[in-house]
């Protein structure tokens, strides 16, 4: 490192930024959206083929899509052309970013969630079809169960979404464990703290969840505050009317560090991962989990489960006696956000909306056994019971419950999901948990 | 690969070896004990992890997350294999990363092997800096090419195709092929390339005649590592290939994870096997023919 | 001779493509990058300039500092740990096995070329605990110990993770000084051991200054790896508990990707680039004399 090249170096930093420059005019110059690939425009904007973006990781989508394609939808998928291409989970929000601010979108496409809520990047850029609208005029909106519906649109303000998915929470329970320990399902707090006391005495571990996927914990501490204060829970703290650290909010990650504290979650579950979490319950070795109706699929997959499907029962959240939420409100989602672009629309994609409204709910039904936010239209033999009973409850909803994370952004999300497993197992007190999420609100 | 590099010649006039070869089997044997274990460990170490790969590809997700990690699977039946076979449609993805890798791992060696040589063995102006910019270039986060990559791959219209990953391997190894290069053509006397310039040869002449073959050695070390990193990379590949009949190996293996963070097992490493015991196979069976190769060029050399 | 070795044409011909290819795929999309570090937004929202903002926030950061530590105490332990068993097993390779060391280099190579994500779960399932414990702490058990929950915390998150790091690397490290240490001429070694220098001298007073260009690399590259570790963590602990085991690539990762703070997380990519280009001159500087003065020594 002489003073030669000390000497060198300064020449050529304006050299390699005048390059830079150079490149970047190059770029700027190159016809943009060149390649219609990813777009798939016409001449008017409007789409040319039925692409869509959607998650490596869910196939059920797609799966269920094409093959309406081949069948009830088959006339659309003529006139235009259902693509579909897949990226993973981890990479929506880098690349649809990217693409919406190239313009090229996809028609229908997997959307950042934070972002796609009013105030959000995606949703403010204009990029997103009002769903409510255009199946509204296209006389597909009674196709949208309400409930799915309300649930879009408490969580991000606006239907931007459309229900491919609709998924309700609480706990699965081992029903013969259950019968056992003479336990009845706990409708309160107190009897589903009591519960646990009583499979941990008889040896059985009470409860699992991942610290991996932090939200299978944080959830207890959302759905506690909605039992505790009402479906508005989140909401005042994002208002600012109330606050994570105040002693009536703080008493929800004390419950919860209580549960850890207890040894009812068992041994390591900082990084614990889902697999396990679901090979725990299925396998009969913990009595109660917290997890979505997804689930449903496993309950049926006989290699996963080994209780037996009759041995598998549901129950919601426990109330909080002398809370101001009802037991019957539940905490609700829609997946992952699958939007569709305002710039490609055409009468051909409203043509497809319309028939995916109208067969979608019976033929994810019939050929998969899950549940979503459309209504079925045709009538499908052989439900399976449990089915029946999370339809039913769903039907039932009243008020959605927001998912701690939900009202938030994404800092606020890995400051709550990254710390949860510690809060369970000691390494941080509920004082600081509070205080590090309340921090992340702050800081938004 | 069961050769990495030649094992070196050694003299054979060396002059302990005949008296070494007196001292008798048994005492030579004990004197080697520790050497023997320390091997045996080393390998153990290394070769149990392959063990668990091949066993965890048999099991049922259950065997595989509650279970024992060494116990062995209820039945050796294919049926992951099968799984991974048509999930993963790991056929076409062996080709996409055979596509992706084998271009981009030749220009790469090739672009490396003569910057090196230019800028180590060739006496010049403003080499050091040069380097020194190479050398920077390991230093960089590759997160942060990503996104202006990708704009730019966007715009040119190249973003439904394989090139992007050619072209992006090439420029990410070339820091670490030079840098290694230069380092390796350092260790070399000057004098031989001095030498080859008094009898008249041009540099280029030079550099194919003497310089490749004198780092023969580095070149073929050099390309396993570069093969290897090209081959298992997630990043780029995840960030520039959305058309899933592009996916390599690699990218392929995202198909195992679910959407709430489930993981089939199972398939999962019954694709890994297939993947690290398939290229296992070509190298030992390429290896051979390298060496032959190698050896033959040192002869006339 | 020396226009020779000074030839223009030459020297264009052999450096020109690799450079080209460095410049507009690495250095451009950097300097872009770079740019971002005065600016606040994403690409969809589009950029405002907001000066030494960026900067003024970074150093106020707490998490970028925590982060920081954690990344200089990684790279630190895991570069040591590797290059020395890599030397170790290249020495091994060399003097002791001789020719008999083909099948143990490939084996030892072996991790290497596993995907992160094998590596990742193999270790979590090594150290777990729950549901059952596993071949670790097995083995502590076995001595009368207390299971452990590894991943609880910070510290013994760390220890798993060097261990990791240093047996998948090992092997590279040892392939890598063995092809430097295959080339130091034969005659050099053999006048050595004439003179009668054996073992650990020869290794110490011989082999260790003729093999130091090559170790000095390797130390450069270990040190540049280890400061960019981002997928094995990610794989292992994502970082936590907490951010307690987050390197400062991980960081700026989610800065860029999750929270969408192009700007920012330039910013963080910058401090990364400045350490460690701070720590490879560092060492270069203190290497050289040492190669000078036994150069000098040597002849």
């Amino acid at each position: 490192m002489s003073a030669r090249i000390r000497r060198r170096r300064t020449r050529l930093v304006p050299a390699l930024a005048g390059l830079a420059a150079l490149s970047m005019v190059a770029v700027a110059c190159a016809p943009a959206g060149g390649n219609a690939g990813d777009g798939g425009g016409d001449a008017d904007g409007g789409a040319t083929e039925f692409t869509f973006l959607t998650t490596v990781e869910n196939p059920q989508i797609r799966d269920e899509l094409t093959r309406l394609s081949e069948n009830q939808c088959s006339a659309e998928n003529e006139a235009l052309p259902l693509v579909v291409d897949t990226i993973p989970q981890a990479d929506v929000n880098q690349r649809v970013s990217v693409l919406a601010s190239q313009d090229a979108l996809p028609v229908m496409f997997v959307s950042p969630t934070s972002e796609s809520k009013v105030g959000g990047d995606m949703y403010e850029s204009g990029a997103l079809l009002d769903l409510e609208e255009t199946l509204t005029d296209l006389g597909a909106w009674e196709d949208v169960l309400p409930a799915a519906a309300s649930t879009v649109n408490t969580i991000y303000g606006d239907m931007v979404s459309l229900p491919f998915q609709y998924n309700i929470e609480g706990f699965w329970y081992n029903k013969a464990i259950f019968a056992e320990n003479g336990l009845e399902v706990p409708t309160t707090w107190d009897d589903f703290t009591e519960a646990a006391a009583t499979l941990q005495e008889a040896g059985v571990q009470p409860l699992t969840a991942s610290g991996g996927q932090g939200w299978t914990i944080t959830r207890y501490i959302s759905t506690y505050l909605a039992r505790a204060h009402g479906v508005d829970a989140l909401a005042q703290v994002s208002d600012g009317a109330a606050s994570f650290t105040d002693p009536d909010y703080l008493v929800a990650a004390q419950e919860l560090a209580g549960l850890g504290e207890a040894g009812y979650f068992g041994q390591g579950i900082v990084s614990r991962d889902m697999d396990t979490v679901t090979a725990e319950f299925f396998g009969g070795s913990a009595a109660m989990m917290y997890n979505g109706s997804w689930v449903l699929s496993n309950v049926y997959d006989e290699e996963d489960n080994t209780v037996g499907v009759d041995n598998i029962g549901f129950f919601p959240f426990p109330e909080v006696t002398g809370g101001a939420g009802s037991i019957d409100d539940y905490p609700a989602n829609t997946g992952t956000v699958t939007a569709v672009s305002a710039a490609l629309y055409n009468d051909k994609v409203g043509d497809w909306l319309a028939c995916i409204a109208e067969n979608y709910g019976s033929s994810l039904l019939e050929n998969q056994g899950a549940i979503s936010g459309f209504a079925q239209n045709t009538e499908v033999e052989g439900v399976e019971p449990l089915v029946a009973e999370i339809t039913e409850r769903m039907a039932s909803a009243e008020d959605a419950v927001i998912w701690l994370e939900g009202p938030f952004g994404q800092r606020f999300g890995d400051a709550a999901g990254l710390s949860a497993g510690s809060l369970v197992d000691g390494g941080i007190s509920p004082e600081d948990y509070m205080a590090q999420i309340q921090d992340a609100v702050e800081a938004e | 690969m069961t050769t990495l590099a030649p094992a070196r010649h050694l003299p054979q006039t060396s002059a302990p070896a005949p008296q070494r070869r007196r001292t008798g089997g048994a005492r030579r044997f004990l004197a080697r004990l520790p050497i023997r274990l320390l091997v045996v460990a080393i390998v153990a170490i290394e070769v149990l992890p392959m063990i668990w790969m091949l066993l965890s590809s048999f099991k049922t997700q259950n065997e595989f997350v509650t279970g024992s990690v060494w116990a062995l699977p209820s039945s050796w039946d294919f049926g992951n294999y099968i799984e991974a076979w048509v999930t993963g449609d790991f056929a076409s993805n062996v080709r996409n990363s055979i596509i992706a890798t084998v271009p981009a791992l030749f220009f790469l060696l090739l672009f490396g092997v003569a910057a090196g040589f230019a800028l180590e063995v060739m006496v010049w102006k403003g080499r050091s800096t040069i380097l020194l910019m190479f050398v920077a270039g390991i230093m960089i986060p590759g997160q942060m090419l990503l996104v202006p990559l990708f704009i730019t791959y966007f715009n040119l219209g190249l973003t439904q195709t394989i090139w992007p990953l050619i072209l992006t391997y090439i420029a990410m190894g070339l820091p670490l092929t030079v840098f290694m290069m230069a380092a390796y053509f350092r260790a070399i006397p000057r004098e031989v390339f001095e030498a080859a310039t008094i009898d008249g040869a041009g540099m280029i002449r030079s550099f194919w005649l003497i310089g490749l073959p004198m780092i023969s050695n580095a070149i073929l070390t050099i390309g396993l590592v570069q093969f290897f990193s090209i081959w298992n990379d997630l990043l780029v590949a995840l960030t520039f290939v959305t058309n899933r009949d592009l996916a390599t190996i690699q990218v392929g293996l995202l198909n195992f994870s679910g959407e709430y963070g489930a993981m089939q097992y199972g398939p999962l490493f019954a694709a890994i096997c297939l993947n690290v015991f398939g290229t296992l196979a070509v190298f030992l069976f390429l290896s051979k023919k390298i060496m032959a190769g190698m050896a033959s060029g040192a002869l006339k050399g | 001779m020396r226009d020779v070795l000074g030839d223009r044409k030459a020297i264009v011909i052999l450096l020109a493509p690799a450079l080209a290819f460095y410049t507009l795929i690495k250095l451009v999309p950097i300097l872009w990058s770079l740019g971002l570090t005065f600016f606040d937004g994403n690409v969809l929202r589009g950029y405002e300039p907001v000066g030494f903002d960026n900067f003024t926030r970074l150093v106020n950061d707490a998490v970028f500092w925590e982060a920081t530590a954690f990344t200089l105490k990684y790279a630190l332990v895991a570069t040591v740990l590797q290059v020395a068993a890599g030397y170790l097993l290249a020495i091994l390779y060399v003097f002791v096995l001789r020719k008999g060391s083909a099948l143990l280099r490939t084996v030892v190579f072996f991790p290497v070329i596993l995907p992160t994500v094998a590596v990742g779960v193999l270790f979590k399932r090594l150290f777990g605990i729950h549901p059952t414990p596993g071949p670790v702490n097995s083995l502590i058990e076995s001595f009368g110990g207390q299971s452990l929950d590894w991943f609880a915390s910070g510290d013994t998150s760390f220890l798993v993770l060097i261990l990791m790091d240093v047996w998948r690397s090992m092997g590279f490290f040892a392939v890598l000084l063995y092809a430097g240490l295959v080339d130091i001429p034969e005659e050099v070694i053999e006048s050595a051991r004439m003179d009668g220098a054996k073992g650990a001298r020869l290794i110490r007073h011989i082999v260790l200054p003729l093999s130091l260009p090559v170790l000095l690399s390797a130390v450069v590259f270990a040190v540049n790896s280890t400061l960019k570790v981002f997928d094995s963590i990610l794989a292992v602990t994502n970082g936590g508990p907490g951010t307690e085991t987050q390197p400062l690539t991980l960081y700026m990762y989610r800065t860029v990707f999750t929270y969408n703070e192009y700007g920012y997380g330039s910013t963080l990519a910058l401090a990364l680039t400045i350490i460690a280009f701070a720590v490879t001159i560092v060492i270069f500087r203190s290497a050289r004399k040492d190669v000078t003065a036994d150069k000098a020594a040597s002849r």
